[in-house]
């Protein structure tokens, strides 16, 4: 059993890289996304006796970010707190390199997402899985994800290929 | 015939059964317009990914990585030995303005700590008592072994001076675990999180408290001015009583 133990953290931290980069899809900052994966490693580990070993890990750490992330926003929505000044972003807009001016269309457009869509799009399409574990994940039927994951990427799509959009977003 | 947006992202993300697959396939090499909308597909994806796949090469922050190697060695069991040196999970650590210090126990907590002799109210502040006051002030981490029921983990010197020290006290499932701080002849303790201990299916064994939660773990990284001490300094330290350090190593 401590062998499964150990074993257990060790699998866990092979799949950090992976947990920051859907945190920070999900997050607005990448200190955001590390605070995620934090909150969401230190559940796994009180929580590993639950976790079936013939079961995928990475798509259990994954459903744990997002439990994390849905019980923080809501507790932000409770304490009403603003954590970061809107108008950060514009700064980057004006300042930064291309890198940094796709990176930040790309963010406010995830940004404007519904959260659900937001989940979807970040699993599918970032992440990479299968309408069926990603509707596992976000504990929906498939028909669901799907329809949320139409909706998030049209939406997506009318943000960043219209300039006049992207444009009006960025001075937001 | 149309071919809708959800069956063209379905084909995109190799989501279509073999039948539909091909057919669909021969539609949109007719078709410029659902050439264009594939086209439109794929790039939306590859940009998704582009701007977020440098996350997959940049280093993990120290603090992440040492709650999953904490995890792998006090699971193990015990000897100090096979601890990863202390001073990994505070190097590189880009910490966020406004970092929480403080309490924070559930109610259940809240009551353990109030009946537990190991934390007395003293004046405005909470100060350790007991056994734990005890261990604070007497024991060396590396002296200890995976089975006592108070366990230290760092110990360093804070920003104010002081002598600090991070520890864990397991009181059947649950465990308090907390940063106390010297003050005078008192630990005055800083920032105290509850732990839940997993328990053990197979056998009844029940495992010990693993790592420091995230309130201490921040408490710890906010408040410490240089590296954690080595045995060596912690040896010193508690050989002169934990008083305040003229000169720190």
């Amino acid at each position: 059993m401590n062998d499964r133990v150990a074993n257990f953290g060790e699998q866990v931290g092979t799949l950090l890289p992976r947990l920051r980069r859907f945190a920070r899809a999900l997050t607005r900052h990448p200190q955001d996304a590390d605070d995620l994966v934090q909150l969401a490693v230190e559940r796994a580990l009180t929580r590993s006796a639950q976790w079936r070993p013939d079961s995928s890990l990475t798509n259990w750490m994954l459903a744990i970010v997002r439990n994390a992330w849905i019980d923080e926003t809501r507790a932000r929505h409770r304490r009403d707190a603003v954590l970061v000044p809107e108008n950060e972003a514009v700064e980057v807009g004006d300042t930064g390199t291309d890198r940094d001016i796709e990176w930040w269309s790309i963010r406010s457009a995830l940004e404007r997402l519904p959260e659900e869509q937001r989940l979807a799009v970040a699993l599918v399409l970032i992440e990479g899985l299968s309408y069926r574990e990603a509707a596992q994940v976000m504990e929906v039927p498939i028909g669901t994800l799907t329809s949320r994951l139409a909706r998030g990427r049209l939406a997506l799509q009318a943000m960043l290929t219209d300039p006049s959009i992207t444009r009006v977003a960025r001075k937001d | 015939m149309t071919v809708t947006d959800e069956e063209l992202m379905a084909y995109v993300d190799g989501e279509l059964d073999a039948a539909r697959l091909e057919s669909l396939r021969l539609e949109i090499a007719a078709s410029a317009d659902l050439s264009r909308r594939v086209a439109e597909q794929r790039e939306l994806r590859d940009r998704l990914r582009r701007a977020f796949n440098p996350a997959l090469d940049e280093p993990v922050p120290a603090r992440l990585t040492e709650l999953t190697a904490r995890a792998r060695v006090v699971e193990l069991g015990s000897s100090a030995r096979h601890r990863p040196p202390r001073v990994a999970w505070l190097s590189g650590l880009a910490l966020a303005a406004g970092i929480v210090l403080g309490i924070a126990l559930g109610p259940a907590l809240l009551q353990l700590a109030r009946e537990s002799p190991e934390i007395v109210a003293s004046g405005a502040d909470v100060a350790a008592g007991g056994a734990l006051a005890d261990t604070l002030s007497q024991r060396l981490a590396s002296e200890q072994s995976a089975s006592d029921p108070i366990r230290l983990g760092v110990s360093f010197v804070a920003k104010s001076g002081e002598y600090c020290r991070t520890f864990i006290s397991q009181h059947g499932d649950v465990a308090l675990a907390g940063m106390a701080c010297r003050q005078g002849a008192t630990w005055r303790i800083d920032a105290l999180q509850s732990v839940s201990i997993v328990p053990e299916v197979s056998n009844g064994y029940r495992q010990a408290a693993t790592s420091l939660p995230p309130l201490v773990l921040r408490a710890a990284e906010d408040s410490m001015a240089g590296d954690p001490l080595d045995a060596v300094g912690e040896a010193a330290a508690r050989d002169q009583d934990w008083t305040t350090p003229a000169v720190t190593r």
